[in-house]
């Protein structure tokens, strides 16, 4: 193939490229399939946030708290009425999932809630969906309350409730997972969530009072005027350790400085 | 770079949405997905990474038929904007064919927008690729806010913050109502598929039968 039969080619594939493209993506008319109300999650500006405090996250687990308790033990007996196709019934849902795990922030959280809290009404005669659906609540409460310092199994549990919900809430087929066995999967994240999330939350509360010591330290020292009898034998006290290391040192200095004669 | 598969007899583009945290990326993509046809659109998916908390970003392969007797496939994927996300940001550029930087039109978003346009440069430049050599769209995202009497940036000023080194396209747009998402996808993406037509040209040619 010679330059000139390149320069063709190229020219040709360029304006196939162009064709194909132009017949692709036909200007936003085609775009009135999007909803701008589900849009508008995405695109909002975030409320105002508190800035992440794990150590606040005083949340009721469903076993620790009665107002908010989720009767799990119901969850693997439970029968139910499924049949709903489940497909757009969870696409909002999911949706919502992928903003929050692109980015934890109160407005994802709440978008996220919203959509449980619909989809709870719309399914409430199917108990599988039900304890998922409480259990992806107080999921929820728990990543508002700490926000991006959350354990990552939370996320993970919301993502394997979701694929949970799935199955839930097709029609029965042999082919399916069985429920129990997918219930058993969430209660154990669950759980693992749980047990990570105090985990992180009692870390975080020892480097608050580390940082709280700290701050009473500082502003002790900052403190010049009539200090109390107690910080001043404290003090004392701490001067006094400071001279003996001070004069364990220059003996050990003179020590080695011997030696080395 | 683009990835060629002879044996499927396919091209891949990877077209990346680039630009400030919460500048509408993923509304573009969200809508564009629901805009499209099922034959066409591939599903969006997200992709754990390996740090402790899995980040997703949007994966939207587009199937455009054949060219050559090769199938032409657009990859769109977005990039978290926030700051701290800089390595999956870098991860995500790479083997990029092509960039719309989505910049948030906002006035108090003015630094973040040439912010994000000086990290993209520096990210390609940390993996080869000088961004004056790439295919680059600019969109101002956002126009409709000001019906909300939100302050806009003027496009003069936009242009003169962004565009004044690239000289690029560049497109007046709101993801929200869908107001030039496609006008911004379809020239990034004209103007990629011909960058890696010509990159490939030899073995599209060699490829023909």
């Amino acid at each position: 193939m010679n330059s000139g039969d390149d320069k063709t080619g190229i020219e040709n594939i360029e304006s196939m490229i162009d064709q194909a493209i132009d017949d692709l993506f036909v200007p936003s008319g085609g775009a009135s399939k999007a909803d701008p109300a589900q849009m508008a999650k995405v695109e909002a500006e975030p409320p105002q946030e508190e800035p992440d405090e794990a150590v606040d996250m005083d949340i009721a687990w469903g076993n620790d708290d009665k107002e908010e308790a989720v009767d799990f033990s119901e969850v693997v007996e439970a029968g139910d009425s499924e049949g709903a196709p489940s497909l757009d019934i969870l696409r909002p849902l999911h949706e919502a999932l992928l903003s929050l795990d692109w980015e934890i922030n109160l407005h994802n959280i709440d978008a996220l809630d919203e959509e449980y809290k619909r989809l709870g009404a719309m399914t409430q005669d199917n108990m599988h969906a039900q304890n998922a659906v409480k259990m992806a609540s107080v999921c929820c409460k728990y990543l508002r309350a700490s926000k991006s310092l959350a354990s990552p199994l939370a996320l993970k549990f919301l993502k394997t409730t979701l694929d949970s919900l799935d199955i839930f809430l097709r029609p029965p087929a042999p082919n399916l997972p069985s429920k129990d066995a997918l219930v058993n999967e969430m209660m154990g994240l669950y759980n693992e969530m749980k047990l990570d999330a105090n985990r992180l939350r009692a870390a975080a509360l020892k480097k608050r009072e580390a940082k709280g010591f700290t701050t009473t330290q500082q502003k002790s020292a900052a403190t010049t005027a009539a200090p109390s009898s107690t910080s001043s034998a404290d003090l004392r006290s701490e001067l006094a350790h400071v001279k003996r290391t001070l004069r364990d040192l220059v003996e050990l200095v003179d020590k080695i400085e011997r030696a080395l004669v | 770079m683009s990835f060629l598969d002879l044996s499927k007899r396919e091209v891949h583009v990877k077209i990346v949405y680039y630009g400030p945290g919460r500048g509408g990326k993923t509304t573009n993509l969200l809508h564009i997905h629901e805009a499209m046809t099922d034959a066409v659109r591939g599903q969006m998916v997200s992709i754990d990474t390996k740090q402790d908390r899995t980040l997703f970003f949007d994966f939207l392969p587009l199937s455009i038929g054949k060219i050559f007797g090769f199938d032409i496939r657009i990859q769109l994927f977005t990039v978290p904007g926030q700051v701290i996300y800089n390595a999956t940001r870098k991860l995500v550029l790479k083997g990029v064919d092509g960039v719309a930087f989505v910049a948030d039109s906002q006035v108090s978003q003015r630094e973040k927008n040439i912010e994000s346009l000086e990290n993209l440069r520096d990210n390609l430049a940390d993996i080869g690729v000088d961004i004056s050599k790439i295919p680059l769209v600019l969109q101002f995202n956002k126009q409709d806010l000001a019906a909300e009497g939100i302050p806009l940036l003027s496009e003069a000023d936009m242009v003169s913050d962004l565009n004044s080194v690239y000289n690029v396209p560049c497109f007046n747009a709101s993801a929200l109502t869908g107001e030039g998402v496609f006008e911004t996808l379809r020239e990034i993406s004209k103007t990629t598929v011909k960058s890696v037509a010509r990159k490939l040209m030899p073995s599209l040619t060699s490829g023909m039968t």
